[in-house]
């Protein structure tokens, strides 16, 4: 790096650092101020809504859009792909890595992080250096559209927020109305093939199989994501097996089951997939994997009633 | 002069075959032992009647066929991992034990020239590209082969060949792998990475059943049994070796192909299992001294049982959960090789 | 052992040319050791006894010419067919792994042995007799790090004597060993050395052992511009103040007295 280079980063961090002291002598009360508190509880203060939004996490990213706050998000992380235009974004690292001096040069006036995925260091640091750090954690369904309208509130945006939790909502109690007191499916949601890994109930997935009136077989394992082998799936005989894989594809291994008929679910061919964006990321779009898992496990639970009714007849 | 030290010393070659009829009797019944235990355990019940009617149904000494779950599962997944475990075990201790000679480093390990690297870099690159299982093994062996041929040119570049010129040579080459899969590892997807993690830490639930392998074994077994006293030799120097007939050369390049193959096709299998090969043949070493003409087959032998007790450890201690085998290797060998440590009065290890 | 066919020369070196970093040891050289004769190679630090007895073992490649054991080139020959032949004494050793006395006494036997065979009653009983003689048969199933340096010396020789070769060559036999077991092995192996028509060439530091124990010496002067280098011949020849002093660059004395001459450094 050229000496002049340095110059510039060096005059560029005063400048923001001085910033920050700014924003903090400011009092909350002060006219146009926007108050909210995050998933760690802290309370955040904003002088006025956000024009300039880092996510740094894709669900982030994603639950910003659906607030209407699209077009203040400057920078993105990695695998931020949903929806089409947040991939047009740039990007300040992967969120495990992130690129400090990039977010920095930026100037964002919001940093949106991840609890569970981002380095707490890595937040503390952009703390220190006097940017707005708001920290997400979604553990349950019903958090996702009180993000929506915290997102709305800080983005200016609040009336499209509050129209996308609504909807958020309303949609997940019709779900759970329909489904979730019908008769149980014993259900293995499988992450991954090598290693077999399954969710436990710490799990948001595991909530969106109870909404859909399933019972996760591995609920009461102690890791959120445990690994399992064939042998216990076999013992848990689930009725149904879903899957979700790593892109938008029906994974090939999903089929590897069909060597076991002695589990339910593949007797019945009940080997069901739904795409991992519409279930393993903390966002609105959870729903249109709630109301696939819903109509699968449905699917399941009248093949189910047919065949107790058929042994039923044939007794 | 004693009489008494003349006659213990005259049965010293009776002793010695004895020793080894003992030896390795035994710990090829505690194989058998560990291999029946591995078939008997898992999350499913199978009854020692229920086993015992399904040899005697395979062995056709039966028409009589078992429970058809427990069946399947012994025969389809616990007897091939079994089979797994048995042969990786081996393979990596009998590297590790050669390996040792050949470097004539007691730090040795069946990883420390870099096959492992090697291997993992190609397996990484598969799962990255989102390849099947099959590719994953294949592009491992290439990985493996592909480091063996490296270090070995690389560490005759010069003219000057000699076993610290391999290990220096070795270990760097391992260093820049491990640097490449740090890389891979940093810029892989998140479901990708736990796939790439869990090859790197070694693991046997994606194993079948061993076939060319277990072959390989066998022929490695064999042609050490022609390497054992030569390798005797080695122990006390290269010059040493070749003052007392030893095609000392020829024998080093040996090694080295046998004990690279070797770790190739454990890795291959069951990714990088880790503490075995350097455990097994040092617990070995203390405890019935170095003559390879023993200490290769119960080398062998225990690195199989210890593996396999290992791996059905792994998948039941806290079952359904499972836990990498490398974790409970440690567990066991640690411990073993200290208490032997202690008791020995062999010294210099 | 019978006189049937006995072959006149053991070891012999024809137009030997060795050389070591650049520094020519010997050049074009001729040496024939005859059965039941002793030879010593005296020089001083760093003169070449190791590497030029390492190129007369096959340890080691010559520059020009060739080592010939029992009128066979040594590169002709299988490291197994020289070694039966052919048993070394090196300087050093190396004991990383552990191993026995007796287990490692036994190992001399290995270029007798088929590849598959175990050591055989016979192997032991030589085993323990060489062990014997250097007194470690006591020691035979401790671990060799156990051992003094002195104790590794003697188990080393012992390791040769079960080797049972024709041509013995000693680097340094004296090292580690206090005076009496200098002067008693020596007298064993010399003893059992032509007992069996032998032949044995040492390196020696100590000027009064070679005048002991040696028929004829080798003098490793350094080769000048002429390729005037080493000397060699009967020890009255060449054990003179003179030759000594140009050897090892320091002034020593020769003192007649009843047990013959004793060396000294002046």
């Amino acid at each position: 790096m050229n000496p002049s280079h340095r110059t510039i980063r060096t005059a560029l961090l005063t400048l923001v650092i001085a910033m920050g002291l700014q924003l903090s002598f400011q009092t909350p009360a002060e006219a146009g101020a926007i108050q909210v508190v995050d998933d760690q509880n802290q309370t955040l203060t904003l002088p006025q809504p956000a024009k300039r939004i880092i996510s740094l996490a894709p669900s982030v990213t994603e639950l910003l859009y659906s607030a209407g706050a699209g077009d203040k998000v400057v920078a993105v992380v990695q695998y931020s792909d949903f929806p089409e235009a947040a991939k047009a974004l740039p990007r300040v690292g992967g969120y495990t890595q992130l690129d400090i001096e990039r977010i920095l040069s930026l100037q964002p006036d919001l940093v949106i992080g991840w609890q569970s995925g981002n380095q707490p260091e890595a937040l503390d640091k952009l703390r220190q250096l006097g940017i707005p750090v708001y920290i997400t954690e979604t553990r349950f369904l019903e958090q996702i559209p009180d993000t929506l309208e915290r997102f709305g509130q800080m983005a200016d945006t609040f009336e499209t927020a509050a129209r996308a939790a609504n909807q958020f909502r309303s949609t997940l109690d019709q779900l759970k109305n329909q489904y979730q007191d019908k008769n149980t499916v014993k259900v293995f949601y499988q992450v991954w093939s090598q290693p077999l890994i399954t969710i436990n109930k710490q799990n948001l997935i595991n909530q969106v199989i109870e909404a859909c009136g399933g019972q996760n077989v591995f609920a009461e394992l102690n890791t959120i994501a445990p690994r399992i082998d064939v042998e216990a799936v076999l013992k848990a005989n689930p009725d149904a097996i879903v899957a979700s894989g790593m892109g938008v594809e029906r994974p090939e291994w999903l089929d590897e089951w069909l060597k076991w008929p002695s589990i339910n679910a593949v007797k019945n061919d009940q080997l069901h997939f739904i795409p991992p964006g519409h279930i393993q990321r903390q966002t609105v779009r959870v729903l249109l994997g709630a109301e696939r898992l819903c109509r699968q496990l449905d699917q399941t639970r009248t093949l189910m009633a047919d065949s107790v009714d058929q042994q039923g007849s044939a007794q | 002069m004693t009489t008494q030290s003349l006659e213990t010393s005259r049965s010293y070659s009776q002793q010695q075959k004895l020793k080894v009829f003992l030896l390795l009797g035994g710990l090829a019944l505690a194989c058998i032992a560990s291999l029946v235990l591995a078939l008997l355990t898992g999350s499913i019940k199978v009854t020692v009647g229920e086993l015992w009617q399904l040899i005697q149904f395979q062995l056709g000494l039966s028409d009589q066929p078992a429970n058809t779950l427990s069946a399947t599962v012994v025969t389809e997944l616990r007897l091939p991992r079994a089979l797994s475990a048995l042969v990786v075990g081996a393979e990596l201790a009998l590297a590790g034990c050669l390996m040792q000679v050949l470097l004539r480093n007691p730090l040795a390990d069946p990883y420390v020239l870099g096959v492992s690297g090697g291997a993992a870099v190609g397996a990484l690159l598969s799962i990255m590209a989102g390849l099947g299982s099959f590719w994953v093994s294949g592009s491992a062996f290439v990985g493996a082969l592909t480091n063996l041929l490296l270090v070995f040119g690389l560490s005759h570049a010069s003219g000057v060949w000699s076993p610290s010129r391999l290990l220096l040579t070795g270990v760097v080459t391992a260093a820049g792998w491990g640097a490449i899969i740090s890389f891979m590892l940093s810029i892989g997807e998140d479901n990708q990475l736990r796939g790439m993690l869990f090859w790197l830490m070694g693991d046997l639930s994606r194993a079948s059943l061993p076939g060319w392998h277990g072959l390989f074994l066998l022929m490695s077994l064999a042609l050490s049994a022609l390497l054992a006293r030569p390798l005797n030799m080695m122990l006390r120097g290269e010059l040493q070796a070749k003052a007392l007939g030893v095609a000392v050369y020829p024998l080093q390049i040996t090694l080295y192909l046998l004990a690279s193959v070797l770790t190739a096709s454990a890795v291959t299998q069951a990714g990088s299992v880790g503490f075995l090969g350097l455990v097994v043949p040092h617990i070995l070493r203390l405890s019935i001294g170095s003559d390879h003409r023993l200490l290769l087959p119960a080398t062998a032998l225990a690195g199989a049982c210890l593996l396999l007790l290992a791996d059905t450890l792994a998948r039941t201690l806290i079952a359904p959960q499972q836990l990498p085998v490398g974790v409970i290797t440690a567990f066991i060998g640690v411990p073993v090789f200290l208490w032997v440590l202690q008791k020995s009065n062999r010294g210099t290890v | 052992m019978t006189q049937s066919i006995e072959p006149k020369t053991l070891l012999a070196c024809q137009d030997l040319t060795v050389s070591i970093g650049g520094k020519t040891l010997c050049q074009n050289w001729q040496l024939k050791l005859r059965p039941g004769e002793i030879w010593g190679i005296l020089g001083g630090n760093g003169a070449g006894k190791t590497t030029l007895l390492h190129t007369l073992a096959g340890l080691r490649e010559a520059d020009q010419g060739e080592v010939l054991l029992l009128d066979k080139p040594l590169q002709q020959l299988k490291n197994r067919q020289r070694a039966q032949q052919l048993g070394f004494l090196l300087q050093d050793d190396s004991t990383a792994f552990p191993a026995t006395v007796l287990e490692t006494a036994l190992q001399g036997r290995h270029p007798h042995m088929g590849l598959f065979s175990w050591e055989s009653a016979e192997d032991e009983t030589i085993a323990m007799a060489a062990l014997e003689q250097v007194g470690l048969s006591d020691y035979c199933q401790r671990n060799i790090d156990q051992l003094s340096g002195g104790e590794r010396q003697r188990l080393k020789i012992a390791t040769l004597m079960v080797q049972q070769p024709k041509v013995w060559l000693l680097d340094e036999p004296a090292n580690h060993l206090d005076l009496h077991h200098q002067v008693s092995l020596l007298e064993q192996l010399i003893g059992s050395v032509k007992d069996q028509s032998g032949t044995l060439l040492m390196s020696l530091h100590d000027l009064n052992l070679a005048q002991r124990f040696c028929d004829k010496l080798i003098l490793l002067f350094p080769t000048d511009e002429n390729g005037k280098g080493p000397e060699m011949g009967d020890k009255g020849e060449l054990l003179t103040e003179e030759k000594l002093q140009r050897l090892y660059q320091h002034p020593i004395r020769r003192l007649e007295t009843d047990a013959g001459p004793v060396f000294i450094p002046a």
